[in-house]
């Protein structure tokens, strides 16, 4: 009886390992981030959030293996599926046997800096998808509602549930997993593109650039903001096409460990921003009805500067338009933060 | 050049004190080219007349506030690049490369009489198959290659002017001439290439 | 023979006159010198020749009509075209318009100061911006991928 139980406890040790160490709650989070590394894991979730007011829910069966993941989503009739394989970001549309695959941007994870702005703070236990969640809650030190929650397998420490608010504390996106398991074998083509499918590339490659460079390529002098909200880094410069127009503004990123904040801007172009009055519609009898150009609201008299500010929820996004510079900000702030900063830039 | 700007100047002015009919003027002189540029980057010929209509109903509205008159066709560009550049945001025209384009089908830009430009050069008429030719070629050039183009020779925007409207330097539109002039030059060798002695 | 690599490939670029100073007289020295390369510029100069033939393409004779009856009734119209709205829409609305009062309230406006207006739908551009911010926070620390993931797949769906 005795050496059973000897063995049992020592064979509980080598398994209990990561929980008898009693990380502390930043420990634990970090650990989460690369809890997929080195064990695989299949289980489906519930995945929910608000876009444009609008709320969003899919399931997912969700598969993870040596630091990749992949995510096959049902929503009403419609099945896709999102691969990050640690270089790309690769969706796939069954119906049309396509993918695409996107850069993936790499954001250097930079700890100390999270850890310098936000607190961890252990919220207790629960139970979720029959396994043993510890809770622990990120929030800003300076204070004010917190920014992620997130249920941790005692275990593995890998994320079982997730909640994400906004800095006005709605809640704006959550994933909780309903079962998982860990350990089953799982094959690499998991990760790829399936054989005989076509797949799109767009061929842009993120490429970090400094200010006097993007100010080279874009044919314009790009400025700093003056004003950034403390706590935030600049991660880099961007020169960023957007639409098959290829629009091209050049973007500051900044982060605050956590957090992105995105500073696009480009030249004003002639009378841009002068009091131009949005929802017209265009054309005469199309079939497409009026659709609104603009999409401003004038909320004064014409003739005078505006400012546009689109409140997705999950983020903000400003337009104003100063002296030479059409400069658009978008993060997760307050409205004052976002028009603060992006009056800042010129 | 410059009795032509003064002449655009004055028009403008006229049209923009509300005289409909220099408005029709400037229409008249200029939709050819907005509407050849629109369509060189919407291929659908229902849609590039939808957006030059627009564009003139927006040049209308905007006309008060335009600072310097004698930059009127730059500056009508701009709003036409604007209303082409969310036209293919939307989705709604693709640009990708079909085989049709290349073999020359009704969506191509042509002519069925071509018009020989009184202000060109070269008096030199480009025929039907011709024509198709260089607008397929045109096709596979990039939109800002292909805009330039379309300004400069067949406009006949100065490269300062086109600089202006597309928000770039001339140094830019050089560089795009350039490039496509090289591009071009390969698409339509047998059009441009000597009788060769090999 | 580095030399020719050179200049042919400044060739197009003295084509369309964007060569000066020593980098233009070389190319001129070389041309004066070299049939191939003569031969060569005068084939891109025919290009640009061909490219300034081509006949601009006439508007449908209809567009003039439809141009000048919608100016017409800018003229006589007195207030912008009516937006189309959703219920749920107008709901957003109201509850952006009173963040935005609460905005203009808090700070009152000087004259030249710029103007705040809230939109409900983000334009093309600004809708580009979103998008592409959308991707940066994939990568953040501690994303919940997965409904990032959904976002980005509403945005590839047109949604």
């Amino acid at each position: 009886m005795r050496p059973y139980a000897i063995s049992l406890f020592l064979l509980s040790l080598v398994f209990a390992g990561p929980c008898l160490a009693d990380s502390t709650p930043w420990q634990a989070v970090w650990g989460s981030e690369t809890a997929t590394d080195k064990i695989t894991m299949t289980g489906s979730a519930n995945v929910m959030t608000v876009n444009d007011g609008r709320s969003l829910s899919a399931t997912a069966a969700v598969t993870a293996a040596r630091g990749k993941i992949r995510f096959d989503y049902q929503a009403s009739k419609r099945r896709w599926s999102l691969i990050d394989d640690g270089t790309h970001l690769i969706q796939l549309h069954p119906d049309r046997k396509t993918a695409l695959l996107l850069e993936r941007p790499t954001l250097a994870v930079d700890r100390t800096l999270a850890e310098r702005n936000y607190l961890a703070r252990e919220e207790g236990e629960e139970t979720v998808a029959g396994r043993r969640a510890r809770i622990i809650e990120i929030a800003p030190r300076e204070g004010g509602p917190p920014v992620y929650r997130l249920w941790l397998d005692r275990e593995t420490r890998f994320a079982l549930k997730r909640e994400r608010h906004n800095v006005e504390g709605r809640l704006t996106s959550g994933t909780e997993y309903t079962a998982v398991q860990f350990g089953p074998a799982i094959a690499p083509e998991v990760f790829a593109v399936p054989q005989g499918w076509v797949t799109r590339q767009p061929v842009d490659k993120e490429a970090k650039l400094s200010l006097s460079q993007l100010g080279a390529r874009l044919g314009f002098a790009v400025r700093s903001p003056k004003y950034i909200p403390p706590g935030y880094v600049l991660l880099g410069g961007y020169e960023q096409e957007w639409g098959r127009h290829r629009l091209r503004m050049a973007e500051l990123r900044y982060t605050d460990g956590l957090r992105v904040l995105s500073i696009f801007q480009r030249e004003r172009m002639g009378d841009e921003g002068m009091g131009r009055h949005g929802a017209r519609g265009r054309g005469q009898g199309r079939g497409e009805g009026d659709r609104g150009r603009g999409g401003g609201l004038g909320l004064g008299p014409p003739g005078r500067e505006k400012m546009t500010l689109v409140d997705r929820g999950t983020e903000k996004a400003l337009r104003y338009f100063g002296r030479s510079a059409a400069v658009v900000v978008v993060g997760d702030l307050t409205a004052e933060e976002i028009v603060r900063i992006a009056k800042s830039v010129d | 050049m410059t009795e032509e700007r003064d002449e655009v100047q004055e028009i403008v002015a006229r049209a923009r004190s509300g005289d409909m009919a220099a408005f029709e003027e400037l229409y008249r002189s200029h939709q050819a080219g907005i509407f050849t540029f629109i369509r060189s980057q919407v291929r659908h010929r229902e849609i590039a007349a939808d957006l030059t209509q627009e564009t003139f109903v927006r040049a209308w509205e905007s006309l008060p506030r335009l600072r310097k008159p004698g930059a009127f066709r730059g500056w009508l560009h701009r709003i036409a690049a604007n209303l082409v550049r969310d036209e293919v945001k939307s989705g709604r025209s693709r640009l990708e490369v079909t085989e049709s384009t290349l073999l020359g089908d009704a969506e191509t830009p042509q002519q069925e009489a071509p018009v020989p430009e009184s202000d060109g050069p070269e008096q030199r008429l480009v025929d039907g198959e011709m024509s198709r030719h260089i607008w397929a070629a045109l096709e596979d050039l990039s939109e800002e290659h292909r805009a330039a183009v379309v300004m400069h020779h067949m406009e006949g925007m100065s490269v300062e002017e086109i600089a202006q409207a597309m928000g770039v330097r001339p140094g830019t539109i050089m560089s795009r001439l350039s490039r496509a002039r090289e591009a071009l030059r390969n698409r339509l060798s047998r059009y441009v290439e000597e009788a060769s002695d090999d | 023979m580095t030399d020719r690599d050179h200049i042919v490939d400044r060739l197009a670029d003295y084509a369309v006159g964007a060569l000066r100073g020593r980098t233009k007289a070389r190319v001129e020295r070389h041309l004066a010198e070299c049939p191939a390369c003569r031969r060569e510029l005068a084939t891109l100069q025919r290009t640009g020749e061909l490219l300034n033939a081509v006949s601009l393409e006439q508007a449908p004779p209809e567009t003039w009509d439809a141009v000048r009856e919608r100016i017409g009734d800018l003229r006589r119209a007195s207030a912008p075209t009516r937006p189309r709205f959703a219920w749920g829409l107008a709901m957003g609305l109201a509850a952006v318009l009173i963040v935005a009062l609460g905005i203009f309230l808090q700070r009152p406006t000087p004259v030249g100061e710029p103007l705040l207006v809230v939109a409900v739908e983000a334009d093309d551009e600004m809708q580009a911006t979103i998008d592409g911010h959308l991707s940066t926070m994939w990568a953040a620390p501690l994303a919940d991928e997965a409904a990032v993931g959904l976002r980005l797949a509403e945005w590839e769906n047109g949604g």
